[in-house]
């Protein structure tokens, strides 16, 4: 045989560069796929094309947050700085280091649960020791996985090491504030990006690899819930800009006795460097907070270091350890056939976090409410628990169809199994009603806070846990026989996203029946001279009967008429 | 429940199937029957209907035209008993890939509603002959193509059906486990249980299948025993594959390209 390959000179590092582009894309298709398992059936090409724009949009998408937050937290320093807030000027110091550092912990914090998953990818794709496999020096093998990495994070690393000093720099036209601010900043990546790998490592050993103890199975959840933080962590912090002022004055206030120790602390210190730098006066503990940031400068520099030969490593081929394997008795555990599908469904879901995030909607859609009352005073009336409760209950009605594709491929073997359609649809109801069950507990923990006018408003929000499964039910059963005539079929968002919208809206409109029903017998009550618990009462009854009409029509179209 | 349920008939009578998928006719006209305590082969090239044919039959597809009865009952108008009564191995690995085989088999074993005792016991039997006791609590997506087979096979066979269909069973299997596999299916046998098997080993189906049915096109092009089936294309002595490529009329086509392919190769070598 002849020898068909011819040696090649080490590659330039531009050609690097370009190589090290296919890499983080294929770490971050890799990612989009798992997390979009529910495009049942879409092509690949389509994957591939939706994956690549994603990856364009999450980029942007990041760096345009970070500007905001950086532009934001400029705007803090110089209203504190110029007394347009009327901080006194021996709170000053206090409070530019609090903005500086809930700042750099907000993107220490963002980064790491937000590339923990993608460097987990990263580790155990195997995309980023191509390079052994190809006619190229060790060194270039090892280049090309160090730049796939940095171009999985380029785009969000490089906006936050430019966007916060030049913020600072406009805040406070101090020139060494703005080098201390792109020092502590770049101090705060390289930490971020040495947490992150540890991380991501130690996920890919018990992750990936490692036996199904409980530890890994909590591990797991835990991975997942990285991901949910980093998404509640980005959506809050946009519903938290306008309360962000009064927070800082607050802790500023608060925290005052406390910086003897808080100096020594990341991310403390890194904001009194600045501040000191910057020459607010007053600023005190310098020296301690001096030898702090020393400290967490070495350890950023060893951090870069390991990191990078961990990279290089993984890029000539070495293998990320991985635990051992625990063998377990062979016993499964029988249970119901409705509760073997949700359970099966909440296995699935909270191994995609794309679907796991969906189980924390309720919450997400309540928390910028739960601001709002945080900041007023007396009773809540049983009116605003009433808005408080609608968002949730009817987008998770909208969103009930969505669950159908949780078992995306799955679908199929679940095809070959004696369930009834009805029993699947039923199953699936019974989880999104799982999600409603957050709805009461958060109207309890407002309870806790700020009295309510009324035990109405607590009846009321446990009734939205009836009032999600009925709605969900009646649009899982009008999809499945608008798509599959009554029978369960595998389907492909993309192409049913008209129906879905339609289905979804209607279910969301049945949710609100009961809603709309609750203020109409309220008002048609207090207009006859009922009393005020009364007219709740009443309204109360009428929100049930509402549910039981949904129930009654859910049940009449699945049996008679919809479903095989 | 065992789900070892009584069912009237034949496992599998096949009346003149046809399924179109708009234009396309991917099954024409097919008609066979499996009786119980045989294994009938379903041989054919790629793209010959065989998939169809086994959705058909396991009631995942509605035929276009024609009638299966599995057991005597319908499987579009009796889904239900005719899952509980077969199993199925596909093609194509369809399992829930992130979760792990204990998972998977806690929901099989629930959906069939099976008797804990009898589960406990007949995995313990499975997971130990097929060696999977290592892989039980790994995410089936981390394991091999041959561990998703065997973790597919085990599913088909948890409830002890009465017949079983299977695509391509032997596909990644190692030596050992192709041998429990073959053991399996004999005992499946001696307890009157049918198989449908199709495969493109043609080898394995020679041993192992009582009768073949050789489709093409959609359409049965010869149907019989292997000794039948040599006679039927007067290559008496011939392996199966002569008598597969005779009747989907292949051989001088395939002999055509094999020998262009040869002389391609020999140009390229220096």
């Amino acid at each position: 045989m002849t020898d068909t390959t011819s040696r090649q000179e080490s590659l330039g590092l531009r050609e690097i560069w370009r190589l090290s582009g296919m890499i983080s894309f294929e770490v971050q298709f890799q990612s989009a796929l798992e997390m979009s398992q529910g495009a049942f059936g879409q092509s690949i090409e389509k994957q591939i094309k939706k994956a690549r724009s994603n990856s364009r949009v999450n980029k942007g998408m990041v760096s345009v947050f970070t500007l905001v937050l950086a532009a934001t937290f400029g705007f803090l320093v110089w209203a504190a700085l110029s007394g347009v807030i009327g901080v006194s000027p021996d709170l000053q110091w206090t409070t530019v280091a609090l903005t500086v550092s809930i700042f750099t912990l907000m993107n220490f914090g963002f980064l790491v649960f937000w590339g923990v998953m993608q460097v987990t990818s990263f580790i155990s794709s195997g995309a980023a020791s191509i390079g052994m496999y190809l006619p190229i020096s060790r060194s270039d093998a090892s280049k090309l996985a160090l730049f796939g990495f940095i171009r999985l994070f380029d785009a969000q690393i490089i906006t936050i090491i430019v966007a916060f000093p030049i913020a600072y720099f406009v805040a406070t036209f101090s020139l060494l504030g703005f080098l201390s601010c792109l020092g502590i900043t770049v101090v705060t990546m390289a930490l971020a990006v040495t947490m992150m790998l540890l991380l991501a490592i130690y996920f890919h050993s018990k992750i990936q690899s490692s036996g199904g103890s409980r530890f890994s199975t909590l591990i797991r959840l835990v991975f997942t819930l990285f991901f949910v933080m980093a998404i509640m962590g980005f959506s809050l912090s946009i519903q938290l800009i306008s309360f962000i002022l009064p927070i800082i004055e607050a802790f500023a206030i608060a925290l005052t006795p406390y910086w003897s120790w808080l100096a020594i602390i990341f991310p403390f210190s890194f904001g009194l460097v600045v501040t000191q730098a910057t020459g607010v006066p007053g600023t005190p503990f310098i020296w301690y907070a001096a030898v702090s940031f020393i400290v967490f400068l070495l350890l950023a520099v060893l951090g870069i270091r390991w990191s990078g030969g961990l990279l290089s490593r993984i890029g000539a081929g070495a293998v990320v350890e991985t635990g051992p394997t625990i063998i377990q008795p062979v016993t499964v555990t029988v249970s119901r056939v409705g509760v073997a599908v949700m359970r099966k469904d909440l296995r699935i879901a909270f191994r995609t976090p794309g679907q796991a995030i969906m189980f924390f909607l309720p919450v997400l859609m309540m928390l910028p409410f739960i601001f709002q009352f945080f900041e007023g005073t007396g009773a809540i009336y049983v009116m605003d628990i009433l808005i408080l409760i609608t968002t949730p209950a009817t987008m998770l009605s909208f969103f009930a169809i969505f669950f159908l594709s949780v078992e995306a491929r799955g679908m199929a073997f679940t095809l070959t199994l004696p369930l009834k359609t009805e029993t699947i649809l039923r199953s699936k109801a019974q989880l999104i009603t799982c999600m409603a069950i957050a709805i009461p507990v958060v109207v309890f923990i407002v309870s806790l806070l700020r009295p309510l006018t009324s035990w109405v408003s607590l009846a009321l929000s446990v009734s939205m846990i009836p009032l999600v499964y009925v709605a969900a039910f009646l649009s899982l059963v009008l999809f499945t026989r608008i798509i599959g005539g009554g029978r369960l079929v595998g389907f492909e968002i993309s192409q049913h996203i008209g129906q879905m919208i339609v289905v979804g809206m209607l279910a969301a409109t049945l949710a609100l029946i009961p809603l709309g029903l609750y203020g109409l017998t309220w008002i048609f009550m207090a207009s006859l001279g009922f009393t005020i618990d009364m007219a709740h009462l009443g309204a109360l009854i009428s929100v049930w009967l509402g549910i039981l009409f949904n129930y009654l029509l859910g049940k009449i179209l699945a049996s008679r008429m919809l479903l095989d | 429940m065992t789900g070892r349920l009584k069912g009237n008939g034949e496992p599998i009578i096949a009346r003149n199937l046809v399924r179109r998928f708009g234009d396309k006719v991917a099954v024409d006209d097919l008609s066979f029957h499996v009786k119980a305590g045989e294994i009938y082969g379903l041989l054919g090239p790629n793209g010959a209907g065989k998939t169809t044919t086994v959705k058909m039959i396991a009631g995942l597809l509605p035929p276009t035209e024609g009638t299966v009865e599995v057991f005597g009952f319908d499987p579009i108008t009796n889904p239900i008993e005719v899952k509980q009564r077969i199993g199925l191995v596909p093609e194509d690995h369809i399992l829930y890939k992130s979760l792990t085989p204990r998972e998977f088999f806690d929901f099989v074993a629930s959906v069939r509603r099976l008797k804990p005792a009898m589960v406990r016991q007949r995995l313990h039997s499975f997971v130990d002959a097929f060696e999977l006791q290592e892989y039980f609590d790994k995410p089936i997506a981390a394991l091999s193509h041959g561990t998703k087979q065997k973790i597919s096979v085990i599913s088909a066979l948890l409830h002890e059906p009465k017949l079983l269909i299977l695509d391509e069973p032997l596909s990644g299997l190692d030596a050992r486990s192709a041998r429990v596999l073959k053991d399996i299916l004999n005992f499946h046998l001696e307890n009157d249980g049918g198989i449908l098997f199709s495969s493109h080993i043609l080898e394995v189906a020679e041993s192992l299948c009582n009768r073949i049915g050789i489709i093409d096109e959609g359409r049965m092009v010869a149907e019989g025993t292997v000794k039948e089936l040599r006679k039927m294309v007067k290559s008496v002595g011939g392996s199966l594959e002569e008598v597969f490529l005779r009747a989907v009329q292949q051989d001088a086509e395939v002999a055509a390209t094999v020998a262009a392919l040869r002389r391609a190769l020999k140009e390229t070598q220096q």
